[in-house]
């Protein structure tokens, strides 16, 4: 009962002015820069931080969730209609979203896209609600063997990831590993591959990588072909009703929306592994346990949906940790809880004891932005899904300029600007010979993670490579790393064979 | 195996050989273990799928993991009839275009793109991305020159909006800036 108390103390104290109106602002700061390419959220946030001085806690707080939690439903719009992926986790967005916005179909995706953020909030809520008496357990089991684990089930993910071709995945996941250790050794602190190049040292940056191998990629191609987005532009496919029908086909799916939020909500509870490992994480999940997955990357609804939801639900759950520990379930929550100390704020269990109405202020922004902000896309939808009408000539100058000043912009590096024009024109390249971009990303996004937190088990615990198999929840994570492995291996063997019986029948 | 996706394969098997010799470079062995096994592995998948695909016997063998679509797609763009000269029609279904044609439009696109590159370079980004913007679609896209000045002076202006006033980041000036 305790809960509740504090839960509804937390909502009455959020319809106080001027809470409101920093719960705007946030939104609206958090839809922009999550809708710009290569500005993600954090900047947002880090912008904000200064503008807070004078604010008492419950003001800053909400000023700093609703920028967080603003960025995420907005990040999809421009991943669907443009390919570009507003912010990192929507990468996974742009597998299905971008191949339903070139069928006329934008509206549609954007609208099953809001519906799935929505939706995975509130189940991402539910879960910190139903999790926070018991998260102190579930936090402590996740130690270093666990989190290598974790990192090579995304790994794995490059084996699923491989549609069309499993050995040019298997390539594409190489070379994104290859890609992750240029810079500082995680580990032994040495520089590799780096030439004498200064800005090297911080290794290959993902932004970067993600707006070259998906904007400027996209961009060269509607160039090259000269062709708009959506090649079925009926005026019929960018209606209300259309935005619609996508928020009803979340409804029709809730088994895969629950899943999702799930997937998402539990990577999120995990500090430092990022809601772009969430997101593809239940993209493929999606794509495995349908019958007919053939349809994913082609513009599949579900595609939008899986990753939407567990990018929302991440939100809730990397609230978790941040708050009830101080531990950064994220990025963006590392800069919210840097500000929050300058407001005077103990975040960890002290926060929860002493002020549990700010840590429910903040449970409840994360449910009521993502509400927002999918209403205002909703509504938006049908309008900004005309963008895809433009002519090629209009639009993909626009984009590639946005993409490559977004990318300069984040750690105002040139070399950022030449990493977006490499990994676009490798990006168009791979996509010509049909080989899979995604393997790429996995593989620079946790090469890294991988590195770090292998030697760190083997530091810390000094059991050598038997602590992966002695932890249940390590060995549980390195069972459905191999099942993930030989699941394309398997079902490649059962249609060969099947397609022999069939000959041999005929 | 057509020729751009060999060189392509050719780029990476480099990138994996040359991780590989590079690592064992490396003064301690916590940074030379990862980079030794990715590069390795990676150079032998890479070599396999040469090997598989020039091997006729292997190739159908292994064509489950091998499939795509790459010489239906290449077929498809070479049987098609040449565009139209002039201005970039804005339909709905533009017209198709020959394999040559494409090749050649790649070109132009990727010297823009370095174009963009060595300009941000020199003048700095603040400067390259209107230029570029101007370019393409004058020089490329063949827009009208109102469109085009309407689009880019928007654009910059947006930029000039979020980048300069709002997050108040100092413009790039570029090398020649910098001298100057």
């Amino acid at each position: 009962m305790e809960i509740f108390d504090s839960m509804s103390t937390g909502l009455w104290a959020l319809l106080e002015w001027p809470l409101p109106l920093w719960f705007l602002l946030g939104v609206l700061n958090g839809m922009l820069f999550g809708l710009l390419p290569g500005l993600s959220g954090s900047v947002g946030i880090a912008l904000i931080v200064p503008l807070t001085i004078g604010f008492s806690l419950s003001e800053a707080m909400v000023l700093f969730v609703a920028a967080l939690s603003g960025q995420t439903f907005a990040g999809s719009i421009s991943a669907i209609l443009l390919n570009t992926p507003g912010t990192s986790p929507n990468a996974a967005t742009t597998l299905d979203g971008y191949p339903l916005a070139r069928q006329g179909r934008g509206g549609f995706a954007i609208g099953v896209s809001a519906g799935a953020s929505a939706m995975g909030s509130i189940i991402g809520v539910l879960v910190i609600v139903a999790l926070l008496p018991a998260i102190r357990e579930i936090i402590l089991a996740f130690s270093f063997p666990e989190m290598t684990m974790l990192a090579v089930l995304g790994l794995a993910a490059i084996a699923a990831a491989s549609t069309g071709s499993l050995v040019k995945g298997l390539i594409a996941g190489g070379v994104g590993l290859i890609l992750s250790f240029v810079g500082f050794s995680p580990v032994a602190g040495e520089l590799r591959y780096v030439f004498g190049i200064g800005p090297l040292w911080h290794g290959v940056n993902l932004i970067a990588a993600l707006i070259g191998l998906f904007a400027i990629s996209e961009v060269i191609r509607l160039l090259v072909h000269g062709e708009p987005v959506a090649r079925d532009a009926t005026t019929a496919r960018f209606s209300n009703r259309e935005v619609w029908s996508g928020v009803r086909f979340v409804f029709r799916h809730p088994w895969l929306l629950i899943r999702s939020s799930l997937v998402g909500t539990g990577i999120g509870v995990v500090p430092g592994v990022g809601g772009t490992v969430a997101s593809f994480l239940a993209y493929f999940q999606a794509m495995h346990s349908s019958k007919d997955s053939q349809n994913f990357g082609k513009g599949d609804p579900r595609g939008v949906l899986a990753p939407e939801a567990a990018n929302d639900g991440k939100d809730a759950g990397s609230a978790l940790p941040s708050l009830a520990f101080g531990l950064p379930g994220s990025a963006d929550w590392a800069i919210i809880l840097g500000a929050l100390v300058l407001h005077g704020a103990n975040p960890g269990p002290n926060l929860i004891r002493q002020a549990p109405e700010v840590v429910w202020i903040a449970v409840w922004v994360i449910f009521f932005a993502s509400w927002m902000t999918s209403l205002v896309g909703l509504l938006a939808a049908p309008y900004l899904a005309r963008a895809t009408r433009l002519r090629a000539g209009v639009l993909a100058p626009i984009v590639g300029v946005l993409g490559v000043v977004g990318a300069y912009a984040l750690n105002r590096q040139l070399i950022d600007v030449f990493f977006v024009l490499v990994f676009g024109v490798v990006g168009y390249y791979m996509k010509r010979y049909n080989v899979p971009i995604v393997p790429l990303i996995l593989g620079l996004l946790l090469g890294e993670t991988v590195e770090r937190s292998f030697f760190q088990s083997l530091q810390i615990f000094d059991q050598g490579l038997a602590v992966f198999v002695t932890r249940p929840i390590s060995l549980f994570l390195l069972l459905a790393t191999v099942a993930i492995l030989l699941t394309p291996v398997l079902s490649i063997r059962r249609r060969d064979r099947s397609q022999k019986e069939r000959h041999a029948t005929r | 195996m057509p020729p751009g996706e060999r060189n392509l394969m050719l780029i990476f098997l480099t990138l994996a050989v040359g991780t590989t010799a590079l690592a064992f470079g490396f003064h301690r062995e916590e940074a030379r273990l990862f980079p030794l096994v990715a590069g390795t592995t990676t150079a032998v998948i890479i070599l396999l799928y040469f090997v598989a695909t020039a091997v006729p016997l292997l190739r159908q063998r292994l064509r489950p993991y091998l499939e795509d679509e790459t010489f239906r797609r290449l077929a498809a763009a070479q049987q098609v009839d040449e565009r139209p000269e002039g201005r970039v029609v804005p339909s709905q279904a533009p017209p198709p275009v020959t394999y040559r044609t494409l090749r050649r439009r790649e070109l132009v696109i990727f010297a823009s793109l370095a174009g963009f590159g060595l300009l941000s370079w020199l003048v700095g980004v603040t400067v390259a991305a209107p230029v570029f913007l101007f370019a393409v679609m004058t020089f490329y896209c063949r827009e009208s020159l109102r469109l085009t000045v309407l689009v880019t002076g928007g654009t910059t202006a947006f930029l000039y909006l979020i980048f300069v006033v709002v997050l108040r980041l100092p413009p790039h000036l570029g090398l020649l800036g910098q001298l100057l």
